[in-house]
């Protein structure tokens, strides 16, 4: 799993990348957490070069989503998904739950 | 019929799932299975073998035993273990259509194997330990007429 994290202006961009299965999940929700706590409230989540996302992945996203939108402080919104993450959103009833765009220049944008 | 068998034992805990993917990946290669069946498959055993981790073990480890057989253009993948057994009929059908907030964090895995394969079936059988099967229908692509059997260059294959 390849994780980068930028802090933009208005939101910070969190670029994913690689296989995020069970095994680097955690570590995965470690870091969106790291961004929580340091009160950033507003992320962007590039889907763009992650290979692989299980069940896993998906649990860190929610957990950080809702963390995100207690209180209307923020959101967590997810850009540039491939076909495999996408069916896995639809197959788990996600794809209409977060806002998603196509590009991250829209996603960064939307805050 | 054709009949191809790979099998893997690990201990089960998340760190071997790296291994499981690379096993079931080498497995799907050498059968020529369909790449977007690839996926479904690696996903589905995946949600399971985590679920035996950590709920059959509940994170202590325990023997993990896989078989991955091509049967004909079926694969099926078949899981041991020896951890605590469960009642799948008991575990709750995620309800999509509520607002994420009021969804539990979790409880996605059973419902993705079951989404992702065709057939998906428990046997408990006491010390004999527990029996997930899983079976995904016509995932394998048939190697081109005048071609030789197929697995090491799965473009060869033709259309199923």
């Amino acid at each position: 799993m390849d994780l980068i994290t930028l802090d933009m202006k208005r939101c910070t961009l969190v670029r994913l990348g690689g296989r995020i299965d069970g095994s680097v999940a955690p570590d995965m929700g470690s870091r969106l957490r790291t961004v929580t706590d340091s009160g950033r409230y507003k992320i962007v989540v590039n889907l763009k070069d992650v290979t692989y996302a299980s069940s896993a992945a998906l649990r860190e996203l929610i957990s950080s989503w809702k963390t995100c939108r207690r209180w209307n402080r923020g959101d967590l919104r997810l850009a540039e998904i491939n076909p495999n993450i996408d069916k896995v959103l639809d197959l788990t009833g996600l794809r209409s739950q977060f806002m998603i765009y196509e590009t991250e220049a829209e996603a960064v944008g939307s805050f | 019929m054709t009949t191809l068998q790979h099998e893997l034992t690990v201990t089960g805990d998340h760190t071997a799932l790296p291994q499981i993917a690379d096993f079931v990946e080498a497995a799907c290669e050498q059968c020529c299975v369909d790449p977007c069946a690839r996926f479904d498959i690696q996903l589905a055993v995946e949600e399971a073998c985590c679920n035996i981790i950590e709920h059959a073990y509940s994170s202590a480890g325990g023997r993990l035993h896989l078989r991955f057989e091509v049967k004909g253009p079926d694969v099926e993948v078949t899981l041991h273990d020896s951890g605590q057994p469960f009642d799948p009929a008991a575990i709750p059908t995620p309800d999509l259509e509520r607002p994420l907030e009021e969804r539990p964090i979790g409880g996605l895995g059973l419902h993705l194997m079951r989404q992702l394969m065709d057939e998906v079936s428990f046997d408990f059988a006491g010390d004999a330990g527990n029996t997930l099967a899983m079976v995904k229908r016509n995932a394998v692509r048939q190697p081109a007429p005048g071609r030789p059997p197929c697995p090491s260059r799965p473009a060869e294959c033709a259309d199923v």
